[in-house]
């Protein structure tokens, strides 16, 4: 038996799991579903769709292939309980460096107005200059980096006010 | 024959090396960076020298330590490999003056062709077609306003010493020229200590064919056929396969022979490769020559039966091209997928992390060239390239479906990959009806779908019972060290099973 939140690209899901005839009945936002774990990895249906998946878990994050695509999910912080606090990648207001690395350039002022996917800020990671793009549409809120400076994947690069 | 063999390289293409010196009787001696300590291929070689700290610029790119770790372990010679010093003259330089031979060209081939402005001369003189552009590099704006103009947007600004899409931009209109000239320019310095760039067309939506091409130091020429390689994000190939569909044998005979004679006005020796961007008329133009082994070489491997890393060592150790690489024929047809530790749903953006879980797809017709295992850690100071699928198939059909097949069974967990996207592209209508040019991931391929709610909860349900599983493990235990708190967890499904 158990309760988690989980978060997916800004969405909450409460799930609660509980044994069932050796598997695991598992009810994801209203929706039931069934989990057999095997030596691999797992199987998961909805009693119409069976899907293959496999999985791994690390300190901070849990990964899950289903059927050939990947999924991320932030672990929830064992304090914490809910997890709200730890699922701060998932937010929409804020634009996170995808990797550790060095800023070039940023692209925008605080006060400009962004579309989804516009490029804010290059970040250089891997010898490479790489484009983040704004997580929504909206306004520029806060730049937090200047050109030069090192960053970590922890604090937003980025803080937008989401446009309604 | 040589006796040893020092391999100045990390990852995938270390491996396969070694592998090729290990079928020719030859011992190895990797270099690594401290980063590097627990990577696959430092334990592959038969010695391994440290080079320095992470940062390529204390470690890989040091020639003095590559030359000093060389003398040190008794090897007779250097193989590059791809990137880092493969194609900067120095090293075989610094080999000519320390008696070791260097597994590639004269310093004076890779200066002559490895700035492609040199070698867009050198092409001219072997009266090989090239792109209209600059002839030579320039720092003034309006020199490149003036060229781009003359020969019509769109344009490409790329670094004289280039390679892999760094120090290279697309320009769509004049207005986008400057921030270009300079993102270009401050990108080739970094990656190539050069800041010299140019100008070319852009040709909309080209094929980019390139030719295998070898030369020995007796005056040898041959060629190898092509690969198609039109498949590309961020101007980096992603997808490589040959035969190409757009040749037939009377235009491959005439790239070949083009590709042949730039290769003499070389003088090259060892193994390179001449890129042509080919457009829709059958008209193709000389784009660039890598002095290198390519990437992508699996699937000349594949199809010509040859080992080309083998090829290059009897080259090095002065043998004549022989007379199989001569005599060679294209047979059935090959695809590379390449997999990098990127985010195709985030701008394909490199990712980190640490491999979870690795299992790779095997069986007839299917090659894996891999650089990593579980418990690697893909750090952020090297090219994100984690592995190769290289598929052989009699036919093309045969050989896509087989890398859907492996690229299925390729399960890679801890880090983001580009397999999802390359299953999606392999799958479009575009690709299996041969469609393919260099735009074709902008042009062809649709936004990758979202994820439906049934897949979306089906994830979470799995991500909720992994969680307890993880939870529910004995927490003292530890295994190892290093990789220890991860291992653990990733053991969770089996103990599970065995309970459960």
């Amino acid at each position: 038996m158990g309760a988690h939140r989980l978060h997916y690209r800004g969405e909450t899901l409460d799930i609660s799991t509980a044994r069932k005839d050796g598997s695991h009945a598992v009810t994801v936002d209203g929706a039931e579903l069934s989990v057999a774990l095997n030596r691999d990895g797992a199987h998961v249906t909805d009693g119409q769709r069976r899907f293959d998946a496999y999985f791994a878990v690390s300190k901070e994050r849990i990964f899950v292939e289903l059927d050939g695509r990947l999924f991320e999910f932030e672990r929830p912080s064992s304090e914490g309980g809910s997890g709200a606090d730890s699922a701060h990648h998932d937010v929409k207001d804020k634009l996170f460096a995808p990797m550790p690395g060095k800023v070039v350039k940023v692209l925008v002022s605080v006060g400009d107005s962004v579309v989804a996917k516009q490029p804010l800020v290059i970040v250089e990671s891997m010898k490479m200059e790489n484009q983040a793009l704004s997580p929504a549409a909206g306004t520029i809120k806060a730049i937090n980096f200047a050109a030069g400076d090192q960053v970590d994947t922890e604090r937003a690069l980025v803080e937008l006010e989401i446009a309604e | 024959m040589f006796k040893k063999i020092l391999i100045a390289n990390r990852g995938e293409i270390a491996i396969r090396v070694i592998n090729t010196c290990r079928t020719l009787g030859i011992k190895t001696v990797a270099v690594y960076s401290e980063a590097d300590t627990n990577s696959l291929h430092r334990w592959a070689a038969d010695e391994a020298v440290q080079i320095g700290p992470a940062a390529p610029g204390e470690s890989y790119l040091v020639i003095d330590k590559i030359i000093n770790a060389a003398k040190e372990t008794g090897a007779e010679a250097i193989h590059p490999g791809y990137g880092f010093l493969s194609e900067n003259p120095q090293l075989p330089g610094a080999c000519v003056e320390a008696g070791i031979v260097f597994i590639g060209p004269s310093a004076e081939s890779m200066r002559l062709m490895g700035n492609k402005i040199s070698a867009r001369e050198a092409a001219i003189e072997a009266n090989a077609p090239i792109t209209p552009g600059l002839e030579g590099a320039a720092t003034d704006l309006s020199v490149f306003q003036k060229k781009a103009d003359e020969v019509g947007y769109p344009v490409l600004i790329k670094a004289a010493a280039g390679g892999g899409g760094k120090g290279m931009r697309l320009v769509e209109a004049p207005t986008g020229l400057a921030d270009a000239i300079e993102a270009a320019a401050r990108e080739a310095e970094k990656a190539f200590g050069n800041s010299a760039i140019y100008l070319e067309k852009y040709l909309v939506k080209p094929r980019h064919v390139e030719f295998q091409v070898f030369g020995d130091s007796h005056g040898n020429y041959a060629h190898l056929f092509e690969r198609e390689c039109s498949i590309q994000r961020r101007h980096q190939k992603i997808i490589e396969e040959t035969p190409s569909v757009a040749l037939n044998d009377e235009l491959r005979a005439r790239m070949g022979e083009a590709a042949v004679s730039i290769t003499r006005a070389a003088k090259y020796v060892g193994a390179g490769t001449i890129e042509f961007l080919l457009d829709d008329s059958g008209e193709f133009y000389f784009l660039e020559m890598n002095t290198r082994l390519q990437v992508e070489h699996p699937i000349t491997e594949e199809v010509t039966g040859l080992d080309l890393v083998a090829e290059q060592i009897r080259i090095a150790s002065g043998r004549e091209l022989s007379e199989e690489l001569r005599g060679a024929t294209q047979r059935g047809h090959a695809i590379e997928c390449r997999i990098y530790a990127e985010d195709a749903e985030n701008n394909f953006f490199p990712s980190s992390g640490e491999v979870l879980r690795y299992t790779e797809p095997s069986g007839p017709g299917i090659r894996v060239d891999s650089g990593i295992e579980e418990g690697s850690v893909v750090g952020i100071d090297y090219d994100p390239i984690l592995a190769k699928v290289v598929t052989y198939g009699e036919t093309r059909e045969a050989a896509r479906l087989r890398m859907l097949d492996a690229l299925r069974r390729y399960k890679i967990l801890g880090v983001k990959t580009c397999n999802a996207y390359l299953i999606d592209i392999l799958e479009s209508e575009a690709f299996i009806s041969g469609r393919t040019h260099t735009a074709f991931i902008d042009d062809e391929m649709p936004e990758i779908a979202d994820p439906s709610d049934l897949e979306i909860r089906a994830a979470a349900a799995i991500a909720a019972v992994a969680l307890e599983s993880a939870v529910a493990k004995p927490s003292g235990a530890t295994v190892g060290q290093g990789v220890a708190p991860s291992l653990w967890d990733t053991l969770g499904t089996w103990r599970i099973g065995e309970s459960g």
